[in-house]
């Protein structure tokens, strides 16, 4: 646990200070206010008995739930790029779907937990589970993020397979979400540009949704094996757009070239594997499915974003875990460290 | 339970570790195979979006230490043009510009007068300093772009192997020599990188990497530098001293078939092929022209006899000083009978009667299938473009002046490198071997391919190799030119020719006064490391080869076995 915590100031410092040298100190300093928060936070999860998340488990998922529906609200809600993510509270805007992710896993771990005996019948495992996850997904096609939902969708398969789910169950489930998320595609514009981008790059306007896998491209590219060095990004500068959020990847790639690539992949495989001894030692199922959902969830995000950044899966707007700027991912990351923390001491 | 929960926890992992594992390997492909298209990419985009891009592998010529020589490259430069659109006092930009370099005043007022434009150019090929200055200027409407063409470091050498990159249409492509023929792996496509693909791209990488035909890739020539521009300044030498048409040759490894150098001049300079007049310096009359090479037929036609056992050095026949076919006279270059005479005067005094007497030994049928095994009438697959083959169809006719003419080396044209292959067999031990330009092929996705020798069959048995070279020694040490150019300590195996040049405008018969010379040879003369075939056209003030190109075969001959470092072998 202390290398993971190794880990998470490593990534994290190296995201400030990689983001220093692109932006405005303001932005350092928001960050900086968001990750002493985060760091509370995560001192108070690692405090609270993780069987408290059981109790609370529903609670916390309506309540995200709740204040996921809030964004569509014009009061409130905000708007931006092209979706609507974000909720304004006081002068903070917050991203509830970083929330939603954490309250759905918990309350996923929970119900599984809780019917280990019945998750390999259709009637009373798989079927609830997908309803579940249909509500869920609902909302966040709404906003829309399918970033986030790609995260929920496989990091609760994977959860419902560890749960004792039956493989047949899970080959079922694939081929339901390769058809809705054929059926996604054809409904939403903005989704639709994206694969399009994806299937056909060449074709698509340069300007527009493939500009940024693009220049995204361009930048790892051009990092080669070495990369160009410390804060010599160039690509950060005019032409990657968001180049401190959901392409910091890029700019990592750029200075630090495929070695440096290589190594941040090992290290989330690292974290992953670390956080799997200290879940297996666990004793309480519930425990053991909530700290499997938060790392892998965790992960799978950090290599979705890695990987619409290379080329390999569609642009989906999540960030990467520790290192892109965004307050609330960062907040709501380390309260996720904490209950694995608090898992490892009490578990 | 719970060993149940520890197995799928461990699918898990595997399951995100394999996702992560696919990242690498995309990230490989584009950061480390890939990544010079992408900082070409991304150079190109930080000073303007230009379509100038160009890219294309790399040609080198191989010293004998190895050491790989610059023959063809990508030299960067920047193109200056103008937005007439946004440029509004052009008299003073064109001020500024001028102080840092050279323009057309003329062609600069005119695009700058197109105010519907917003691209002219109006300089190209600046150097980086120039692009700088002009940059630092901060001109409105004056804008740098960089670009890249081909260049050829090394000037004219070897340019009518090389040939050039040129229009092909509206496609930039190799046009001659071995940048056409090798234009799949020098040529790069324009829109690879830059483009976001799925995970298809991944398995062409890997397919790329995996399977023989590369398409991207650099070539190493068997050319030798040092010994091409000896050979160059050789031949430049012989065509001036007798103003002849041109003057052309090969030297090639006879065990392997590998070409040290091969040219012909006057050539072209491939930088700026645009100025030369003439079309045909483009083509490489080693491969592409066809020429009745004369005397040095004699010995392929003695050895094919030697090797049947017809006749030995020793064997006689009377010499009356002609022989009559078809009630045509063939006589000996002089005319003169020399009565009874063995086949290595043959060779000495280059007596046609001898060869065709050495033919007829052999018969018309065993001729002409030694003259189809030598590999005459035959593309040799030598990697240049567009070989031609030997004319040996009138041979077909089986008439018996064809055969005579043929076994002194007239009436059947051959291309030099036909000629040089052949020759190859009387020194390498009987084996006609496939000659090539390219030994490697780089590859950028990793794996090297190396040309290897390829013997295509054999001809004459070793014995015969062996009798013949010593048959050719004997003619440098007692023959040529009185035996003045026989070295001591060096055995070198030669033989001359001369033939008189086909009439042009097709009408069958001979200039009187227009000769081919040709010459050949080969040292050491048991253990050949190089043979040189030389070619002069339509030389002047002199007749025999023996007088224009015994001296600059031995020069070339000394020099090669000086720079190689050759042991004496007497």
């Amino acid at each position: 646990m202390v290398l993971a915590g190794f880990f998470i100031l490593f990534s994290a410092s190296m995201g400030l200070l990689t983001r220093e040298k692109a932006d405005f100190s303001s932005i350092v300093l928001k960050q900086f206010v968001f990750g002493v928060g985060g760091f509370v936070a995560l001192l108070a999860a690692s405090r609270i008995n993780y069987k408290n998340w059981q109790k609370f488990a529903l609670l916390l998922f309506l309540f995200s739930f709740f204040l996921s529906l809030l964004v569509f609200e014009p009061h409130v809600g905000f708007g931006y790029g092209g979706a609507k993510r974000w909720i304004n509270i006081g002068p903070f805007t917050f991203q509830p779907s970083e929330l939603l992710k954490l309250g759905f896993i918990a309350y996923l771990a929970s119900w599984i937990s809780a019917r280990k005996k019945d998750i390999k019948s259709f009637k009373f495992g798989l079927l609830p589970f997908l309803v579940i996850v249909a509500f869920v997904g609902f909302i966040l096609i709404a906003e829309p993020d399918i970033g986030t939902l790609g995260v929920i969708v496989i990091t609760s398969a994977l959860m419902f397979f560890i749960g004792g789910g039956k493989f047949t169950q899970i080959a079922v489930m694939i081929l339901l979400g390769l058809a809705l998320l054929y059926a996604l595609v054809l409904i939403k514009p903005h989704a639709m540009d994206r694969v399009q981008t994806f299937l056909n790059p060449s074709s698509a306007d340069v300007q527009g949704s493939g500009y940024q896998v693009k220049q995204a491209l361009i930048a790892v590219g051009s990092g080669g094996i070495y990369g160009r060095g410390f804060g010599m990004s160039i690509q950060k500068f005019s032409y990657l757009p968001e180049p401190i959020g959901d392409s910091i990847f890029a700019v990592f790639a750029e200075e630090f070239g495929f070695i440096g690539c290589v190594g941040l992949i090992a290290l989330f495989l690292f974290f992953l594997y670390r956080g799997f001894l200290i879940i297996l030692r666990a004793s309480d199922p519930f425990a053991k499915l909530l700290g499997a959902g938060i790392l892998m969830s965790m992960v799978i995000q950090s290599f979705i974003n890695i990987g619409s950044m290379v080329g390999i899966i569609p642009l989906t707007g999540v960030p990467l875990i520790f290192v892109s700027q965004g307050g609330s991912a960062l907040v709501i990351a380390l309260i996720e460290i904490g209950i694995i923390i608090n898992i490892s001491k009490y578990g | 339970m719970k060993d149940n929960f520890s197995l799928r926890i461990k699918i898990a992992y595997i399951f995100i570790f394999v996702f992560g594992a696919v990242i690498a390997t995309r990230l490989f492909f584009v950061q480390v195979v890939h990544s010079n298209d992408y900082k070409e990419l991304a150079s190109r985009q930080y000073v303007a979006p230009s379509a100038g891009y160009f890219d294309r592998g790399a040609i080198f010529f191989k010293k004998k230490d190895g050491q790989l020589i610059s023959a063809a490259t990508i030299k960067k430069g920047f193109i200056l043009a103008i937005n007439p659109k946004i440029l509004n006092d052009a008299e003073l930009a064109f001020t500024k510009i001028s102080a840092v370099t050279q323009i057309d005043k003329d062609m600069f007022f005119k695009s700058a007068a197109k105010k519907s434009d917003t691209y002219e150019e109006v300089g190209r090929r600046l150097s980086n300093e120039e692009a700088d200055k002009i940059k630092l200027l901060k001109l409105k409407g004056v804008d740098i772009y960089s670009e890249g063409w081909r260049f050829y470091p090394a000037g004219s050498l070897a340019s009518r192997v090389l040939g050039f990159v040129g229009f092909n249409g509206d496609k930039l492509e190799g046009r001659y020599g071995l940048e056409k023929y090798y234009e799949n792996i020098l040529g790069r496509k324009e829109d690879n990188g830059g483009s976001a693909n799925s995970f298809a791209e991944i398995i062409m990488d890997i397919k790329k990497t995996v399977s023989d035909n590369t398409p991207n890739g650099d070539i190493v020539l068997t050319i030798e530098p040092e010994a091409q521009s000896f050979f160059e300044e050789s031949l430049r030498g012989v065509l001036d001293k007798y103003n002849a048409e041109m003057a052309g040759g090969i030297i090639i490894e006879p065990k392997t078939g590998k070409i040290l150098a091969m040219a012909s001049v006057p050539n072209f300079d491939p930088n700026a092929y645009g100025g030369t007049k003439d079309l045909s310096l483009f083509m490489n009359p080693s491969t592409q022209n066809v020429y009745e090479m004369g005397s040095i037929m004699k010995p392929l036609t003695l050895a094919a006899a030697l090797d049947q056992n017809k006749i030995t050095p020793e064997t006689t026949y009377s010499d009356k000083g002609f022989v009559v076919f078809n009630n045509k006279r063939i006589e000996n270059f002089d005319g003169k009978a020399r009565g009874t005479v063995s086949m290595q005067e043959v060779l000495n005094q280059s007596l046609n009667t001898g060869a065709v007497f050495a033919m007829q030994q052999l018969g018309k049928e065993k001729f002409l299938e030694y003259i189809k095994n030598y590999g005459f009438g035959e593309k040799t697959g030598i990697d240049l473009p567009d070989e031609v083959q030997g004319l040996i169809s009138n041979l077909n006719s089986m008439r018996d002046i064809e055969f005579a003419t043929a076994s002194f080396g007239q009436g059947i044209a051959v291309t030099p490198i036909e000629m040089a292959l052949a020759l190859s067999a009387l020194a390498n031990g009987g084996a006609l071997m496939k000659p090539y330009v390219v030994e490697r092929i780089k590859s950028q996705e990793g794996l090297d391919k190396n040309i290897e020798p390829v013997q295509k069959r054999q001809v004459l048995k070793k014995e015969t190799s062996e009798t013949i070279s010593r048959m050719l020694v004997n003619v440098t040490d007692k023959a040529l030119m009185g035996g003045v150019y026989k070295m001591d300590h060096y055995t070198i195996a030669a033989k001359t020719g001369t033939a008189q040049s086909i009439k042009s405008g097709g009408d069958k018969g001979y200039n009187e006064e227009e000769y081919i010379h040709t010459f050949f040879g080969y040292a050491p003369g048991f253990d050949a490391r190089f043979l040189t075939l030389l070619y002069l056209v339509k030389p002047q003030g002199v007749k025999y080869a023996s007088h224009s190109l015994s001296e600059p075969f031995m020069n070339i001959t000394k020099f090669l076995l000086n720079y190689y470092q050759v042991p004496p072998d007497r």
